[in-house]
Order: C-alpha cells, then structure tokens, then sequence
C-alpha cells in the first residue's frame, strides 16, 4: 500500500512539475535560438534564466512538499488520506521519499541538462576543456582549497540535496505542530516558524561541532551530508509520532 | 460492536462533544439527530479516527479506533473532499486501492443508479451530483459500519428514495449503519434507534420500535418535544 500512497503523492505535485518543465523547454528553446542565430543577449538572458529556474525549481519543490501536507492537515480533502487505513509513518514517508525522489530527479535533470547546454555552448564558441578551467576558477575564489571534478560536484550537489531534505522535513515537523497541538493557540503558528528558525540553526551547529575542521574539504562536505540525513530522519520519526498522537483533521 | 466510551472532544475553549457514551450493535440503523452544532459530526469523526480526543475512548470490536478499524469502517462526510484533480473513475480507483472491501461492480452499478459517468471530473459536479459520488463510493465498500454524515443533502425527492433504498439494501442484516440528517421523516423510515445529541451531550438513546409502543411518539415528534422545548424555554 506504501507504493499507492507514493504514487497519489506524486499525482499531488504533477501540475507544478509539468509547469516546470514546461518553461524549462520554453527557456531552452530559447538558448538554442540564440546559438543558431549566435545571438549574445538572448543566449545570456536564456543561460541567467535556465540557472534560476534550476534554482528555484529544486527549492520550490520542497516548499510545494510542505504546502501539500499543509493542505492535506488542513482542508477537508485530508480526509481522502487519513481515513485510509495507513499509519502516519506510511503516509509521511511516501510524502518524504516523493519530495527526496523528486529533488533528486531534478537535481539530475538539470544538471544533465546544464551539462549538455555547456558543451552545446563550447563546441560552437570554444573548447570544451576550457569549461572546467573556468568553472575551477570560479569555484577556487570561494574554496580556494578545492579542486574541481565531477566527483566533488557531485559531493556539493548531494550536500545542498541533503541540507535541503533536512529543511524540508523541518518545515513538515513545524506545520504538523502548528496544525496539532500548536492549533488555536494564540501565535500558535509563530511559534511554530521560530521552532523551524532553531531546528535549521541547530543542525548547522551540529554540522559545525560533529565535523572536524581538519577533513579535506571533500570529506567534510560528506560528513555535513551524513549529519543532514540524520537530522532529516529524526524530523520524520518525530514528526510522524506527533501525527499519530495529536494530529485531528 | 462499536462503543463509544465517555468520550469528549474540545476545539479550544468549546466543548464539542462531552462524554458521550452509547454502544451500537450490528444489524442495527441509527439516526444521529439534533440541531446544528450539537457534537452529531464530530462525535461521527472521532468513530473514524479522524479526531483525537481529548478523553474517554471509542472502540471498534474491543480495539482503540484506529489504523485497523479503517479497513472495516466507512464514513462519508457531508463535506466535498475529492481531490480536485479527479474524475468520477478516479475516486473508484482511490478507494479500490486503499480499501480491501471495496467492490468496483458494486461502484459501476452505483454510479449508474445514480447517473453519473466515469469521466465527470469531481470539480464540475453539482452539489446533488457530488452527494450521489459521495454515496455510491462510500456504499461501494463491503463496510462493517457505515456512517453517514448528511447523506440526503443536496439530493432532490425523487433521487433522495433511490437512495434511502441503496442505503438500507447496501447496509444489510450484519453492518451497523448510523445516519445523521435534519429529514427527520426520511430518517424515521429507515432507522431503527435514535441518539439524540445537545450540545455536545448524549441526551436520549432510544429503541425507536419501544419509544412508539411506550409513549406513542414518533421520531419527529419526540424531537420536537426535546429540541423545540429549549427554545420555548
């Protein structure tokens, strides 16, 4: 039955998947036009465009998670999932591994993406191999300790997936309490945000204390990665109690 | 047998239902009754598991309600709440997928009975179409217990004994099935025993059969005696 419930959850964020890639094909017809007609501003505004809808696309699927639990505590069409017969564990973990599944599945969309559009770029206006000398170069003003490959941006990647996750599951936490026990308190919601407020700074305290500063910078970005899970999954397990206990729809 | 076991729910500072207990046997019909606001709906959604309450318990064959009592127990809302994006076919294929005692002939020949074709989505539906969804679904399930939040609301007369029919004829001799309505005649026709609620309280749990025979009183007639009474006073 888990599978049903991850299948209705992706059913859920369709609309706003389809849209996003929608304009992302719209956005890349555009960078195409530009490289055929060699055009410099419509390939600049479509390149800065692509980046923020890469961006923001990733982001906004984690908000739209949380939206959609929202909704779901607080209209009537909860009632569609929590008269199922499936604890809160079942029905936030397909919540959780469709929004991870989804930011992973976009994450490498447009990475593959920016990746082909790169190399579309270089093999008209330059050499390909120059695409990884500017990108080192960029990279070094801020980690000058860093050697760029595909290996490390696939560890900087995983980590801003994971902290995202981590973030994500905070905000599912924030929103069961402010629709639970949190309900009809006076700033109920308020509170709730601040909690949200000191679970992300406690996480990145905890990144800051549990990972030793002396790791290669490679090896610390995994370890930031390994301490985002496990916060993530302490949101979930304690989120998901709460449900079960407090939650009324 | 479903107990309801000094049960109370509160939404803030109001008392939404106040430690209301009564037993409902199988291969019985129950009219919930009283007037708006009086604890019929809540007291419905604390059956389902959908409210937590703040005391007492309600038990479904000697378990707390819960996760396993879903599989045996229907409700439907008075309320909308398909998702939007669905069409009549698709709330079928929800409920086949989730509900083992969900039978999809039993919902095709519902959904003719009542008129309505699989590709309507549920966003373009009147209300009176949207009722008859809510009933053909929910009656669609081999449920233990039915509760029935509402169902002739928004129907017109004629479709409204259709689905008195349905009910009772879906219902059979073994399901204990509870109604709530303000058709206080309609009701009286099918239900074998009334609760009465006011303000949160149970205030009369009666054999229907022994409440005519006892006092000579029907249904209607004894609510308004308990509820017309209080505005009076």
């Amino acid at each position: 039955m888990f599978g049903k419930l991850l299948h209705y959850e992706f059913r859920k964020c369709r609309s706003s998947k389809i849209m996003l890639l929608g304009i992302t094909t719209v956005l890349e017809l555009l960078f195409l036009i530009g490289i055929l007609s060699k055009d410099e501003n419509v390939l600049a505004i479509s390149v800065v465009l692509l980046t923020i809808t890469a961006i923001v696309g990733v982001i906004g699927l984690g908000i739209e998670s949380v939206i959609t639990l929202h909704r779901d505590m607080n209209t009537r069409q909860g009632y569609m999932l929590f008269m199922t017969p499936n604890s809160s564990l079942k029905i936030l973990g397909a919540k959780v591994l469709e929004n991870g599944l989804s930011m992973l599945l976009a994450a490498v969309f447009f990475g593959a993406l920016g990746f082909l559009d790169v190399s579309l770029l270089f093999s008209y206006f330059g050499e390909l191999d120059r695409l990884w000398q500017i990108l080192s170069e960029m990279m070094e003003q801020f980690i000058p300790t860093l050697e760029l490959n595909w290996g490390t941006a696939a560890v900087l990647i995983l980590d801003m997936l994971c902290s995202w996750l981590a973030m994500v599951n905070m905000g599912y936490l924030a929103d069961v309490l402010a629709s639970s026990v949190l309900r009809g308190k006076k700033a109920g919601g308020f509170v709730a945000f601040l909690l949200f407020l000191a679970l992300s700074f406690l996480m990145g305290w905890l990144q800051q204390t549990l990972v030793p500063e002396t790791l290669p910078i490679i090896q610390r970005q995994i370890w930031f990665s390994v301490v985002a899970l496990a916060c993530a999954a302490g949101m979930y397990f304690l989120t998901a109690y709460v449900m079960e206990r407090k939650l009324s729809v | 047998m479903l107990e309801s076991k000094n049960i109370t729910m509160r939404f803030g500072q109001k008392t939404a239902v106040d430690g209301v207990t009564t037993t409902l046997i199988p291969g019985h019909v129950y009219a919930l009754l009283g007037p708006n606001g009086s604890g019929k709906t809540t007291w419905m959604k604390l059956a389902t598991g959908l409210l937590k309450p703040a005391s007492g318990e309600i038990l479904w064959n000697g378990a707390p309600v819960g996760i396993e009592s879903r599989r045996e127990i229907a409700y439907m809302s008075t309320e909308p709440y398909f998702y939007t994006w669905m069409t009549v076919q698709d709330v079928g294929k929800y409920y086949d997928d989730f509900f083992e005692d969900f039978d999809p002939a039993r919902y095709a020949d519902l959904l003719s009975r009542m008129e309505l074709t699989p590709e309507l989505k549920t966003r373009n539906l009147s209300s009176g179409m949207m009722a008859k969804l809510k009933i053909a679904v929910t009656l669609a399930r081999r449920a233990k217990v039915y509760l029935l939040d509402e169902p002739f609301n928004g129907i017109d007369l004629i479709a409204r004994d259709e689905i008195a029919r349905t009910i009772i004829e879906t219902a059979g001799k073994e399901a204990i099935l509870v109604l709530s309505s303000h058709l206080i005649e309609e009701l009286e026709a099918l239900a074998d025993h009334a609760i009465f609620f006011r303000e949160g309280k149970l205030i009369l749990d009666c054999d229907l059969e022994e409440m005519r025979s006892d006092s000579g009183e029907s249904m209607a007639e004894r609510y308004r005696a308990l509820y017309a009474r209080k505005e009076v006073i």
